[in-house]
């Protein structure tokens, strides 16, 4: 999967834009470590891979139902698939990474972190108007106000 | 001059909190003191490299910063697990050290309830990774025998302890309100301001004042005041006209003040410590564990304090010694402290200092009742510090004849304390829900920045059956034995438990939001009382172990924190309180400590005869 897909992905499935995704001016390369953490030998097999790939190009090419609507029936629906879809959120929304083996639930736990850089940059965190816990670059006091919670609007 | 060739005048076992603070006072009195510390060294890069463990840290418990570490070990929440009956006996092979506590953890757990509370053995103590809190006690807690007819009374008043607490809060740096502090009794000295202002409060925070302001409980105002707290704010002018300033960055609110504040805007003993040792009075001999404490038994007086020493946490012995000096300081955490004397001197039956029987005895915690839910409107948690505000008004009152106090914290972290969030939420919503993009945002948006919880600090009367033991099988890497705990909630205990719960259902009623018990991480506390079951969840509150008192034959030390049987011993640290009450009790414990660094100085300067 290129790095571009992979974003483009990202973007359905976190509903942040591209410019936070795989913004043009990019200090953090995050789209490109996460991609590099699931291709690593032996992460996850490369046929699901190739899966995925084949996929999401399939719904790139198809112009006649949405995307999202895609997304949901042909990798959320696909039991093949759907697993390591969730798995993909995981990474971009908290920098973690789950045991594909077994189903995501409020039972799980974090099996491994991707980095440092991939827990400070989880969009979870920002979304609620927060940031990571042990990883604020706000100033003091700023917890007495309400904060504008960003509305982020997916492409597509 | 070279450690072995100075003649120290106090030999302190402990570089945290307590000890740090005493080897600053008697460093600045002239006092030549040599510090043992179990642990590693601080250095300046310790805080990034725990930071970045913290960051690949599976579990962000409070240990998760700082790696276990097998010759000085430490307990895991992670290991907190339900006692069976009988109690699971320790693995076979626990000789081995590392096995088996990577497999059980550290404690012997002997039950019957788990204790849940943990501590660090490294410079600095647990002080790396402490809330904050500095509340004082309240006048009613240093007698509750007299008073109520339960627990004990301390040796000392409110009154006497009071300059010492303003000792702590300057040394501390403490940021609150005198005149919101002024509870059941509290009184500051003339023009007492604390050394900066109340921490502003949260969104959260001034949701539950609005919505509290008229709710009484047992003749109590549930009124939301600023906890006081260890962490730098806006400075006040102190009595010599000046802002307080002690160098450090203003608060950012990182929402981490346990495990780890990533900017030391959090006070920690390690800020002490340094001052000690630029005292240029003060040694330390780090990696070097204190393994017996010797006496002499025609005179009573301690004479030296062997110790072992190692080079990395999981390897071998490397050295060993005997440290002496005049005076020794027992200022090891309550628990490590309590062990050390019950395995040292084995001429005397019950260890050192121990006539009374109490030593490892009346091991106190602040079980903590924990209540979640959702409030009707975004409250915006996982910003700030973990607490800035509680509830205090509940502290004292005639109830506690039948049944504990408690204070409430309210958190800043949403349900992260007892439901994992926002993990286990986002697990849920993601693979349970199959949510993704937009709508993914939206109950995101929605759901999670309304979650809110309470924590209800329960108060644990001294009991002998609750105790720690060196134990007799199981031993650390140096061959020191790990601590045996049996731990148990009395009724007085639990009935505080119930006591929480009905206040929760007042509360949330009061405020509008739905009590929510879903995705409880740990129910390894859990216990019934009159056909209720309930959780308690341990504060790191660890209380009782070699208590002060008045009389040999009840408590440990005098009121001073000597020892009753060996004149030149002081045992010092949250193991000298008597009884645990409400508030969170390291500020306490500072007070005490800078109260023992009078007594031990002045006893320094009075000639020989």
């Amino acid at each position: 999967m290129t790095l571009k897909d992979f974003a483009n992905l990202s973007v359905v499935l976190t509903g942040y834009p591209l410019s936070t995704i795989l913004p043009d001016f990019d200090t953090q390369h995050q789209a490109q470590e996460l991609l590099d953490f699931l291709q690593a030998p032996g992460r996850v097999s490369p046929g699901t891979l190739q899966q995925l790939d084949a996929a999401w190009t399939a719904i790139e090419n198809n112009s006649d139902t949405s995307v999202s609507q895609q997304v949901q029936d042909t990798l959320m629906g696909n039991p093949a698939l759907a697993r390591l879809v969730q798995n993909i959120i995981m990474m971009w929304y908290l920098g973690a990474w789950y045991d594909l083996a077994q189903p995501l639930n409020t039972k799980s736990f974090v099996s491994e972190v991707i980095s440092g850089k991939a827990y400070k940059n989880g969009l979870a965190w920002g979304t609620m108007g927060a940031h990571p816990m042990g990883y604020s670059e706000e100033n003091f006091g700023y917890w007495n106000t309400v904060p504008v919670l960003l509305q982020p609007q997916p492409s597509n | 001059m070279s450690i072995s060739q100075t003649k120290y005048d106090a030999v302190i076992v402990g570089g945290g909190w307590a000890g740090s603070t005493l080897a600053y006072k008697l460093g600045v009195a002239g006092k030549k003191v040599l510090i043992l510390e179990a642990g590693i060294p601080f250095q300046s890069d310790n805080r990034e490299d725990f930071m970045e463990t913290f960051f690949m840290a599976t579990a962000k418990t409070p240990e998760s910063p700082y790696s276990q570490n097998y010759n000085a070990p430490r307990p895991s929440v992670l290991d907190i697990k339900a006692i069976t009956d009988p109690p699971q006996p320790p693995a076979e092979d626990c000789k081995n050290a590392k096995d088996a506590i990577e497999k059980d953890g550290y404690f012997i757990q002997k039950g019957p309830l788990p204790f849940g509370s943990t501590y660090e053995r490294l410079a600095g103590g647990t002080s790396w990774h402490w809330l904050g809190t500095c509340l004082r006690l309240v006048r009613n807690d240093f007698k509750l025998k007299s008073v109520y007819g339960v627990g004990v009374d301390w040796p000392m008043t409110y009154d006497d302890l009071s300059p010492y607490y303003d000792e702590a809060e300057l040394e501390i740096g403490v940021s609150a309100d005198v005149e919101e502090q002024a509870i059941h009794g509290i009184t500051f000295s003339p023009d007492y301001v604390y050394p900066m202002q109340r921490i502003p409060p949260s969104v959260l925070d001034k949701v539950l004042t609005e919505g509290l302001k008229d709710v009484v409980i047992d003749g109590n105002p549930l009124t939301v005041t600023g906890t006081p707290a260890g962490r730098n704010g806006i400075s006040n002018i102190m009595k010599d006209g000046q802002p307080y300033n002690n160098g450090r960055r203003l608060c950012q609110g990182n929402t981490n003040c346990t495990p780890i504040c990533p900017i030391q805007a959090k006070y920690d003993a390690t800020i002490t410590l340094n001052k000690a040792l630029q005292t240029g009075n003060v040694d330390i001999l780090y990696q070097t564990v204190a393994s017996n404490v010797l006496v002499d038994t025609n005179t009573g007086a301690i004479t030296g304090i062997e110790y072992k020493q190692y080079q990395t946490k999981n390897g071998p012995q490397t050295g060993s010694g005997t440290a002496t000096g005049t005076k020794y300081i027992i200022a090891a955490h309550a628990i490590e402290a309590a062990k050390l004397l019950l395995m040292s001197n084995t001429q005397l039956p019950n260890g050192v200092a121990n006539f009374s029987g109490q030593v490892g005895k009346n091991l106190m915690d602040h079980p903590v009742n924990l209540s979640w839910g959702s409030m009707p409107d975004p409250v915006y948690p996982f910003r700030g510090p973990l607490s800035t505000s509680g509830i205090e008004t509940t502290r004292d009152g005639s109830f506690r004849t039948e049944r504990a106090a408690y204070r409430i914290e309210i958190g800043n972290e949403g349900w992260n304390w007892p439901a994992g969030a926002p993990y286990t939420q986002l697990q849920g919503c993601v693979g349970e829900a199959g949510l993704f993009g937009k709508e993914l945002i939206g109950k995101i948006q929605h759901d999670f920045v309304r979650q809110f919880r309470l924590g209800y600090l329960i108060e644990q009367l001294p009991e002998e059956t609750n105790y720690i033991i060196p134990s007799e099988t199981c031993f650390d890497n140096l061959g020191i034995p790990r601590p045996e705990i049996h731990y148990n909630l009395d009724d007085y205990t639990r009935a505080g438990f119930q006591a929480a719960e009905e206040a929760s259902v007042t509360i949330f009623g009061a405020v509008g939001a739905a009590i929510s018990t879903e995705n409880r991480i740990s129910t390894a506390g859990a216990f019934t009382y009159e056909n209720g079951v309930y959780y308690t969840n341990g504060a790191g509150h660890v209380m009782g172990t070699h208590r002060m008192g008045d009389s040999n034959e009840t408590s440990v030390t005098d009121a001073n924190m000597k020892s009753w049987d060996h004149d030149n011993l002081y045992l010092v640290g949250c193991g000298s309180l008597p009884t645990g009450a409400t508030a969170n009790p390291t500020l306490t414990m500072m007070a005490l400590a800078f109260k023992a660094a009078d007594a031990i100085i002045n006893s320094l300067n009075v000639p020989h005869e």
